[in-house]
């Protein structure tokens, strides 16, 4: 027997009620004026979750809202199909099940984002047509043209000279024919080179002036360049939107108090994948560096050089940061003469 | 006719009493009651005696209303404050922490392992707690929501948005701003019925719109409402920057006159009668807050950002929620509101903590406290009401019912 509230459908009067099995199959629903019976097959119940008020509807659109959840399943046992909608039920009440999940979750999310994210990515990026790129590289440096970058006051001869340079490079690497360099100025951001889609290369005029020799603007470009090959720009875009839309999927709509705070794992993975394209950008440039047997401390001496330029203020810690600590970058360049 | 005990002696007072003293009595039994001491049969016949006692003493001088003389303040001011509760139909948040993690969790790994795709069953999930636990003079809300019109609405959302970002891309054409807003006006209805009308309380459902009128002549292309919605939403995106702002307020006051008069319980629509310069007034307070928090801020060396932010954040909440609640009718009943900035404050801030500190793992608890605090800090006025409500007609709520397995579930906040 199962007490409860009866409301008829058309107005929000209440009425208390009893509801008692009187076969396998059917029940009855007595109270103040009340009295009726109904197939237990023709009765629709929402399912059990936690202890919160269950409601059973009859077929002439009227209803009984209890919280004797025992009592609805108790009711309800011998339905077909009965134990499979108790299932998620029976996860949530069990606590070895919930750490399970904990675990599951823990586990995929992991895998997901250093495996999955990475490699799907990596599948799209390489299967869009050049034609994707061409766009996205040209808007950008349309954008940094408008805020960031001016017109380069290098000489006529010095930008010659490097693009002979960067021909000389391209020409014997695979698919980087129709690379191009391009150079700017831009006091804010200092000695920098940037690598866009579509295979574009902007390199600062305060970087050029601050390399020694053309060794170490080969090793800056030659580093743009594995980022180019690795169209490493495509694939962080297409890693972030992805990272984006797994915070959605798990946190459903974004509450409001907690929207801040939700995305700052998304700003950690992202800025973790960023790390993870530089080290494969100076991986290229080493092994382009050995194989043209040019000594690899070039590109750790510009490194230097910038970083003692634009350190004063130190760089941010580690896990937060873009690009992998300087001091290991350097490491890395000395380590293999 | 049975003949009943006496009323005064059911209720415990002398007879003569005023009608706040009975009034105290009758909400001193109802709070016994409901503490749970008694067996639920025995419960049940006592609250009903002591109803019975209640309306028989009161319903003969409800309209005189004759308040003898009380004889120190502290016991006038304790009589009138339970006067107060016998007579507001309180709000009561019964979900637990650790009840709603362990939902939760299982939403979440579902959701991950599906990539996705079961976060609208999680959702559903999810609202069906957090209204199930949600009662009204004791009765629960029910939310009926299909998860499947919900991921059809998703899908849908996200193909439009990958179609029009491509179209940026490729065909140079700058349309996202125009395509976003046509849809709006069309997502904000969509998505206020959705949800309107997959809630429901005493088996009564809610409604958003079912008052505009079918659109004719040259409108008629679009769906009831797009041209009334259209007119307070499209014309701010515009005049509220021209404006620096300054028309803010008021736009906030139409939206929230707008949606609550459009928004009706069964045949009880709901009202909001507040005016536009309580809304400046609120807004300013907001501002200027932010101004001295923000100030703070700098004085802390940045230090004392987060709190202060949270404080502005808190204070903009009670003193915007004040304006929004005090002024919302439905029917002949109004709203109680008891949000304070300070416990506001203490809540956020505990919530921040915890959820950095636990690496996002006390999520569900911080929703559970937070729903509690907003969710008991409301009321409805006067209870009795709350019988009187009727369902829509009987062969339009078939439609709904129809209409409502038809609806994409677009879902949003506005």
């Amino acid at each position: 027997m199962l007490r409860g509230r009866y409301y008829d459908g058309t107005s929000s009067q209440q009425k208390d009620v009893t509801i008692v099995p009187i076969s396998p199959s059917e029940l009855a629903v007595t109270g103040d004026g009340i009295r009726f019976t109904c197939s237990l097959s023709d009765l629709k119940v929402s399912s059990r979750i936690g202890n919160t008020r269950r409601h059973l509807n009859f077929p002439d659109g009227s209803q009984c809202e209890t919280d004797d959840n025992d009592a609805v399943d108790r009711l309800l046992s011998g339905l077909r199909g009965e134990g499979a909608r108790r299932l998620l039920h029976r996860w949530e009440s069990s606590i070895g099940y919930v750490l399970g999940a904990l675990l599951i979750t823990v586990a995929l999310l992991w895998v997901g984002i250093n495996y999955g994210i990475p490699a799907l990515a990596k599948q799209i990026a390489f299967s869009l047509p050049a034609a994707t790129e061409q766009v996205i590289g040209q808007e950008a440096l349309a954008g940094l043209d408008k805020s960031l970058l001016g017109p380069t006051r290098l000489s006529q001869e010095r930008q010659a000279e490097i693009e002979k340079l960067f021909a000389g490079m391209t020409s014997d690497i695979e698919g980087a024919q129709n690379y191009q360099v391009m150079f700017r100025s831009g006091h804010n951001v200092g000695p920098n080179a940037l690598a866009l889609p579509s295979g574009i290369i902007v390199i600062t005029d305060a970087l050029v002036e601050l390399s020694k020799n053309n060794d170490e603007l080969v090793a800056v470009l030659a580093h743009e360049i594995g980022h180019l090959k690795q169209r490493h720009e495509l694939r962080r875009l297409l890693q972030s939107s992805a990272t984006g839309i797994l915070l959605i999927a798990i946190t459903g709509d974004l509450g409001s108090f907690a929207s801040l705070g939700a995305w700052l794992p998304v700003l950690l993975v992202d800025t973790k994948y960023s790390r993870s394209f530089e080290t494969e950008a100076d991986e290229f440039s080493l092994d382009y560096l050995t194989r043209h047997n040019i000594p690899t401390h070039s590109f750790a001496d510009i490194l230097q050089r910038i970083e003692s330029k634009s350190g004063a203020i130190g760089q941010p810690p580690d896990f937060i940061s873009t690009h992998p600590a300087t001091r290991e970058r350097i490491q890395n360049f000395q380590r293999n003469e | 006719m049975i003949t009943s005990p006496d009323p005064h002696a059911v209720l415990g007072i002398a007879p003569g009493a005023s009608i706040i003293e009975i009034r105290a009595a009758y909400a001193s039994i109802l709070d016994s009651l409901k503490m749970g001491k008694v067996a639920a049969e025995e419960a049940q016949a006592r609250l009903v005696a002591a109803r019975d006692a209640f309306v028989k003493l009161t319903k003969p001088s409800a309209a005189s209303k004759v308040v003898s003389p009380l004889k120190t303040l502290s016991a006038s001011k304790a009589a009138l404050e339970s006067e107060s509760t016998a007579n507001a139909a309180s709000i009561k948040f019964t979900g637990t922490a650790w009840e709603f993690f362990r939902i939760w969790i299982v939403n979440v790994c579902l959701s991950v392992a599906t990539l996705g795709i079961y976060s609208a069953w999680a959702k559903v999930r999810r609202k069906r707690y957090f209204y199930g636990n949600t009662l009204l003079n004791d009765n629960a809300f029910e939310y009926l929501a299909d998860p499947k019109s919900i991921l059809k609405g998703r899908l849908i959302m996200l193909l439009v948005i990958v179609l029009v970002g491509l179209a940026n891309r490729f065909l140079k054409i700058k349309i996202f701003g125009l395509v976003y807003l046509i849809l709006l006006p069309y997502i904000v209805i969509k998505a206020a019925r959705f949800n309107a009308i997959n809630s429901s309380y005493r088996n009564v459902r809610f409604n958003f719109g079912n008052d505009f009128q079918a659109p004719t002549g040259r409108s008629r292309k679009f769906i009831p409402g797009y041209r009334e919605t259209s007119q307070f939403l499209i014309l701010p995106v515009f005049l509220v920057p021209l404006s620096l702002g300054l028309l803010y307020p008021y736009y906030a006051y139409r939206k929230r006159q707008f949606m609550l008069q459009h928004s009706c319980y069964g045949r009880s629509t709901f009202g909001f009668d507040a005016k536009p310069r309580q809304f400046y007034l609120a807004y300013f307070k907001a501002a200027m807050m932010f101004l001295v928090c923000m100030f703070g801020g700098i004085m802390t060396i940045g230090i004392g950002l987060l709190p202060l932010y949270i404080l502005f954040a808190s204070y903009r909440d009670a003193t915007i929620g004040r304006v929004n609640w005090q002024h919302t009718t439905l029917g002949r009943m109004r709203f109680e509101y008891k949000w304070r900035t300070w416990d506001l404050f203490k809540l956020n801030f505990g919530n921040t903590l915890a959820i950095l500190v636990s690496l996002g793992l006390l999520v569900p608890w911080a929703e559970i406290r937070t729903a509690r605090y907003q969710l008991q800090g409301l009321a409805l006025t006067p209870a009795d009401e709350l019988n009187g409500f009727v369902a829509a007609e009987k062969e339009q709520e078939g439609a709904t019912a129809d209409e409502a397995a038809d609806f994409l579930g677009f879902d949003f906040g506005l």
